[in-house]
């Protein structure tokens, strides 16, 4: 027995019932199985894009937050140049 | 706190992860084949839980939009723009595993049935809001413009819920107040923890986007104080 699809029944009244099969395993369809691997398939590679998405943005954070801290200790090497500059006596300068 | 926030989150992962492991196992080995439409009813396992967590990104980015009107900060900012994000993600996954499901069972991909045609426009709504953080600034009148329309958002929610009951149409009424037409315990096991699995998924990944956005805007007002103190410019450190 091969499955019909629902269209006819369904296009008139919605569907309001999902019923266990009795007796023998009914002959599916092979597109059903296409169907839903292609429906699971693509569920998992929507979820797989989203956590990829999160932990590349995870890397650019960390990324500018090492380039902060380089500007940082840049910018606190630089004064720390500045103040011994400022502190050398005017004649060892010289 | 940090600590106790990094628990929360590994454990929403490993409840997410077990749980889906279980729901694999009991809709594809345990749970009978149905009658009418076959194995193509499977797909009801995941496209349902799918939906109820665009429910869930949708409400977050209520909550997060109305906490953010009430008192700007960047914990109800990130987590209405979380909220979106997880909002379009599952909205997708509706929008796509639907119309293979009604490929077979009525015969067709798609038809403007009021429950797909409001789930549409749902969806859209939240991707006009995730574009409009992503392209329109991140100042304080765009935060204002993208929390109203994360509640003009949430307001199509009930809208979709009660379309099947208010307007009729082709789309399955399976799931109702009245207990639900699953005629299978097994059905309705597969069907249990595939809501559980996707609401720990959904939790983890809310609570890491938020943070996130959390972190991304403390990060933005750090550059700037730098950019203005004459330390650091959009390429790096000067």
């Amino acid at each position: 027995m091969i499955h019909q699809p629902a269209a006819s029944a369904s296009a008139e009244t919605p569907i309001t019932t999902f019923q266990a099969q009795q007796g023998a395993p009914i002959e599916e369809q092979h597109s059903g199985v296409k169907l839903l691997v292609t429906a699971y398939v693509v569920i998992w590679v929507i979820a797989m894009i989203f956590v990829m998405l999160t932990w590349l943005r995870q890397r650019k954070l960390a990324a500018r937050v090492e380039s902060l801290e380089r500007a940082l200790d840049e910018a606190e090497d630089g004064r720390m140049a500045k103040t011994v500059v400022k502190n050398v006596p005017k004649r060892e300068m010289d | 706190m940090k600590r106790t926030a990094d628990l929360v989150f590994s454990l929403l992962l490993l409840a997410a992860t077990a749980l889906y492991a279980a729901t694999i196992y009991v809709v594809f080995l345990r749970a009978p084949i149905e009658m009418r439409m076959g194995i193509v009813q499977k797909i009801f396992y995941f496209h349902v839980p799918a939906a109820y967590s665009m429910y869930l990104g949708a409400t977050a980015c209520f909550v997060g939009s109305v906490g953010y009107l009430v008192r700007p900060n960047d914990l109800w900012d990130g987590l209405g723009r979380a909220g979106a994000e997880v909002a379009v993600t599952f909205g997708a996954m509706v929008l796509i595993s639907g119309p293979l499901w009604a490929a077979k069972a009525w015969g067709f991909y798609w038809t403007w049935d009021p429950r797909l045609t409001t789930a549409l426009l749902s969806v859209l709504i939240y991707v006009a809001y995730l574009v409009l953080r992503g392209f329109a600034g991140d100042g304080e009148g765009e935060r204002k413009f993208a929390a109203a329309l994360g509640i003009l958002g949430a307001a199509n929610l009930p809208v979709i819920h009660f379309a099947v009951q208010k307007w009729g149409g082709q789309h399955p009424a399976v799931i109702t107040g009245k207990g639900g037409g699953l005629q299978s315990p097994e059905m309705t096991l597969a069907l249990s923890l595939s809501f559980f699995a996707f609401t720990s998924f959904v939790a983890a990944l809310l609570w890491v986007r938020t943070r996130q956005k959390m972190l991304q805007s403390r990060l933005d007002r750090a550059e700037q104080d730098m950019i203005d103190l004459g330390v650091f410019d959009e390429e790096g450190a000067t």
